[in-house]
């Protein structure tokens, strides 16, 4: 009889265009029946040539570009970007600016986490807390609006401090959203994050150790789920967050296994309450002063080469620039969170189901065009 | 009816006839008319549970969208994919739709008001609900797409796996009410809550619980709508599926939550049952009827917008490892308890009683905390700027 | 501990060819010559002292002659000796770090442009896998005893490598026409 009978996988082709793919990414997969044989992530589909780009445009004018590299938290883009200029150029930038940079990026990362939430619950099937946590991503909007006038690419954040000072009322607005937000976010929690058949679709499932976390070098809140105590934040300081009192949460095998989806899940819950208290904290010690230092219409960084990484919603965003004293740099490449956590997937997702790749997906917040640049 | 058509001086086997005919067109009628209305009504109720407003444009409050829906899906072109297996691909939706169809036959809408009161009113509509399988799996087999083939096979396995603990759930109202037939099954209940099915004993409460699980996998329905899970596989069996035939889907979608609505209330609800004084008044009992139909499908469309999905091992853990042997207690447990109290109705309306007011007690608690969510989400948060608020 | 350190204890203990790069940029590196790459990277990481557990950033550059930065300095480098070795060549940059005691070090390499073949990290750190991938599908370096060298980012049919200096932007991809407009042409630069 099975001798007779010949079995073969099937290979189901998951993108570009899938529901759950969050962006243009295809996945080459081998079933058995709904079990994963192979996974094969095909990626490359937002591929825009940025960092070709960045070698004919100015270095101020790479920034807008920098935005649509991760446009989901584009404020946290804009100033790894801005960062690592102002290291290679030694620029000394005016503390108010730096306490406005940490507050907008902080924000952002809050809205960033917000989609992450979202989207891993929607594909669980579980689209009321994607639309709630949209509603609050728009106050977000709003109050980022009120700065710089944009919704969603900020372009706000620039060499040697930040474009605009804050508008009348941003404390007051932002205070009251924090105090509006802190609620939400714990009934979105009792809403779904202590779910059971949430937790049942999350706990236990693809399974990162620590060790296979670093030889893949996972970041940010990929990283922490697994249990790696390690913030860019705190490891490596910039900007004023050696002032800041906050924590870094790490995942502790909540309902399961350490390193599973739902700890990277759990983290990035936390990092928001985290977020809230660092806003919190810049909010009451903002100093006043200028919000820009001067820098010249066209620059050029000495000649030299840095690597920056400053911590994004995404993991660690590494800028690395090469610069040969001219108006442009020479070479330009953005190492993101996305791309690494990308490349563990053909690993972990062997054996688990269909729905869990999604899941997979989902709990480590792949953004394509992040992903291509 | 027939007696209205003998009434207009028609000989009897044309009365029947027409009689018939007559009334296949009523339900076909109300058939389509509550699967679209049902669309609209989820659809304005999910954009409430989700802070938005859903569609308002068309007619009254949008109460008109689901003309509007129908009307442009039946004016899409019919496209069958290359490669498909063109005659299941066309037939596979009418199965859905006859599968759903012919369940209203044996439905009570109130005393004395049904279609066929056959004497295995229960047993067919479990038989018949089947046909809904083998559309699905036709359609996912025919359409040459292999998430639709995925998506078939999911609804088979699970259609297939509910229904043993839903027909062994259901055993327990037969042995309670000693009929099949839908209209006896009613009759054996009162209008008063503890009269209900529902509180006559714990194991009509597990009873009702297996069954109401049950019937959400088997009109999949989150969480258990893995044949269509959007974010897994696209769009499960109907993803090929264009224009009339993708609506005739969705309808009969809409229609079985209906269905699955009125078969709880006739079972456990008390159907259309009326306190003795106004016992005649049909029309009232039509409402009653409605008026729970209407609370369970509200209670389906809340499930379905709050809780996420299954995974397909779990699913089927649920159904053969804890749904089945806990059909069979109910089963056991209530046998026992009728044969215990078969002399003390005193008892049996003492323990309906009880489990009555500790279900109140429950919906007290849940309102209570509902009520709390719903203060504390108040926070303001769009209050004007300083500047704004002295104009 | 502080790339010097690094460096000092590298040739400590190895024979790998290498020098410190100390440039009035932020940054310091230590050169490794490309034939000793997989040697210096192994002892990097399992040297008890450095522990680099973690490649952050794997990248390389086009580097041509008008952007040539510190050739001068690569004095044990061979190649360098010969005066008729074209100076432009690919530069690699390893960027490294330890979570176990938060250092990081910056490793650079070169190799000829005609001969782009290089020893591939992926034995030592997974991670380098796409991070390869990406560097030979934009740059066009071989990495050897990479299990699966594939274009990642264009499509595998595509010629040229986007990032070197010389690459030309192709007029046409598979008889899609690209050809720069009357417009684009009037924005670029005369005589490109």
């Amino acid at each position: 009889m099975s001798a007779a009978l010949k079995t073969d996988y099937l290979t189901i082709n998951m993108g570009p265009q899938h529901p759950s793919t969050h962006g243009v990414i295809r996945f080459i997969i081998k079933t058995d029946g709904e079990i994963i044989h192979e996974c094969d992530p095909d990626i490359g589909y937002l591929h825009r040539g940025i960092e070709k780009l960045a070698e004919s445009v100015s270095w101020q004018g790479f920034v807008p570009f920098t935005d649509r590299v991760d446009y989901v938290c584009a404020m946290n883009a804009n100033l790894s970007y801005s960062m690592a200029v102002e290291k290679l150029m030694g620029l000394e930038i005016p503390q108010r600016a730096e306490y406005i940079r940490v507050i907008v990026s902080e924000l952002n990362r809050i809205s960033s986490h917000a989609i992450a939430i979202g989207a891993a619950n929607m594909d669980m099937g579980a689209f009321t807390p994607f639309v709630h946590l949209l509603r609050e991503r728009e106050h977000i909007n709003d109050l980022l609006e009120m700065i710089c006038g944009a919704r969603l690419t900020y372009n706000y954040i620039c060499i040697g401090g930040v474009n605009y000072d804050l508008p009348p009322g941003f404390k007051e607005k932002t205070l009251e959203f924090l105090d509006h937000f802190e609620v939400v976010v714990e009934q979105i929690n009792r809403l779904i994050s202590y779910n059971q058949i949430f937790i049942k679709r999350f706990a236990n499932v693809a399974v990162v150790p620590p060790e296979m976390a670093m030889q893949y070098n996972l970041v940010g809140p990929n990283l922490r789920g697994s249990g790696v105590k390690f913030d860019v934040r705190v490891a490596e300081p910039y900007s004023i967050y050696p002032e800041l009192d906050f924590d870094v949460p790490v995942g502790e095998g909540y309902e399961g296994t350490l390193g599973d989806c739902y700890d990277r899940y759990l983290v990035r819950v936390k990092e928001i309450r985290e977020s809230i208290k660092i806003i919190r904290q810049c909010l009451q010690r903002i100093p006043g002063g200028e919000h820009k230092a001067v820098v010249k219409n066209v620059i050029k960084p000495p000649k030299g080469h840095i690597y920056f990484r400053t911590e994004t919603p995404r993991g660690d965003t590494g800028y690395f620039i090469y610069s040969d004293g001219k108006t442009s740099p020479n070479r330009l490449k953005i190492r993101t969170g996305s791309f690494t956590a990308m490349s563990i997937i053909p690993e972990i997702a062997k054996g688990v189901f269909i729905a869990d790749l999604v899941a997979i997906i989902g709990s480590l917040d792949v953004v394509a065009p992040e992903l291509d640049r | 009816m027939e007696s209205i058509l003998l009434g207009l001086g028609l000989e009897e086997a044309t009365a029947q006839i027409l009689g018939a005919i007559l009334k296949a067109l009523i339900v076909l009628l109300f058939f389509v008319t509550v699967g679209g209305v049902l669309t609209w009504v989820e659809r304005r109720l999910s954009g409430f549970m989700q802070s938005r407003l859903g569609p308002n444009r068309v007619g009254p409050q949008g109460f008109l969208q689901w003309i509007a829906d129908g009307v442009k899906l039946v004016f899409k072109e019919d496209l069958v994919p290359d490669g498909a297996d063109r005659v299941l691909f066309r037939l596979a939706p009418y199965f859905c739709l006859i599968g759903v169809f012919c369940t209203l036959v044996v439905l009570p809408w109130g005393s004395g008001i049904i279609i066929a009161d056959l004497n295995v009113g229960l047993f067919y509509f479990i038989s018949i609900t089947s046909l809904v399988v083998i559309g699905v799996l036709m359609a996912g087999w025919s359409s040459n797409n292999k998430w639709s083939l995925l998506g078939g096979m999911r609804a088979a396995a699970q259609i297939v796996s509910y229904e043993i603990p839903v027909g062994l759930g259901l055993l327990v109202p037969i042995l309670i009410s000693g009929t099949l037939s839908m209209q006896g099954i009613m009759a054996s209940q009162g209008w008063l809550p503890w009269d209900w099915m529902l509180f006559k004993s714990p194991f009509t409460v597990l009873s009702f619980f297996i069954f109401f699980v049950g019937s959400l996998a088997e009109a999949n329905r989150i969480p258990f709508d893995l044949p269509e899970a959007e974010s897994e596989l696209v769009s499960g069996y109907c993803t090929e599926y264009t224009g009339f035939r993708y609506a005739v889907f969705f309808l009969s979608e809409w229609a079985n939550l209906f269905v699955v609505g009125a078969l709880t209330t006739v079972v456990y609800l008390g159907g259309g049952n009326l306190p003795g004084m106004i016992s005649g008044l049909w029309v009232v009992s039509l409402l009653v009827f409605f008026l729970k139909t209407g609370l369970v499908v509200f209670l389906i469309i809340w499930i379905r917008w709050t809780l996420p999905r299954f995974r397909i091992d779990q699913l089927m853990k649920l159904s053969w490892k804890y749904l089945l042997p806990a059909a069979f207690l109910a089963f056991f447990g209530q046998a026992l308890w009728m044969l215990l109290t078969w002399k003390l109705p005193l008892v049996q309306l003492a323990m309906a009683v009880l489990i009555f007011l500790t279900f109140l007690v429950l919906l007290y608690l849940f309102i209570k905390r509902v009520s709390v969510n719903i203060k504390e989400q108040k926070t303001s948060v769009n209050s004007p700027l300083p500047a704004e608020a002295g104009k | 501990m502080n790339t010097i350190g690094i460096y000092e204890l590298l040739k400590e203990k190895t024979n790998v060819v290498a020098s410190f790069q100390e440039v009035e940029g932020p940054t310091p590196s230590i050169y490794v010559r490309s034939d000793f790459l997989l040697e210096a990277m192994r002892f990097l990481k399992e040297d008890e002292e450095l522990k680099f557990e973690i490649l952050m950033n794997q990248t390389a550059f086009h580097e041509t002659e008008d952007s040539k930065l510190f050739w001068h300095l690569y004095f044990d480098a061979p190649k360098d000796q010969d005066e008729s070795h074209s100076h432009e060549e690919l530069r690699l940059f390893w960027h490294l770090y330890s979570y176990t005691h938060y250092h990081r070090v910056v490793i650079e390499s070169s190799i000829p442009i005609g001969n782009p073949v290089i020893d591939s990290v992926t034995s030592i750190w997974k991670g380098a896998d796409w991070l390869e991938r990406e560097t030979y599908d934009l740059l066009g370096i071989q990495f050897e005893g990479h299990p699966d060298l594939r274009r990642i980012m264009m499509p595998e049919d595509w010629e040229g490598y986007p990032l070197r200096k010389d690459y030309v932007n192709p007029t046409a991809y598979q008889s899609i026409d690209n050809t720069p407009s009357e417009i684009t042409r009037s924005f670029q630069p005369k005589g490109k």
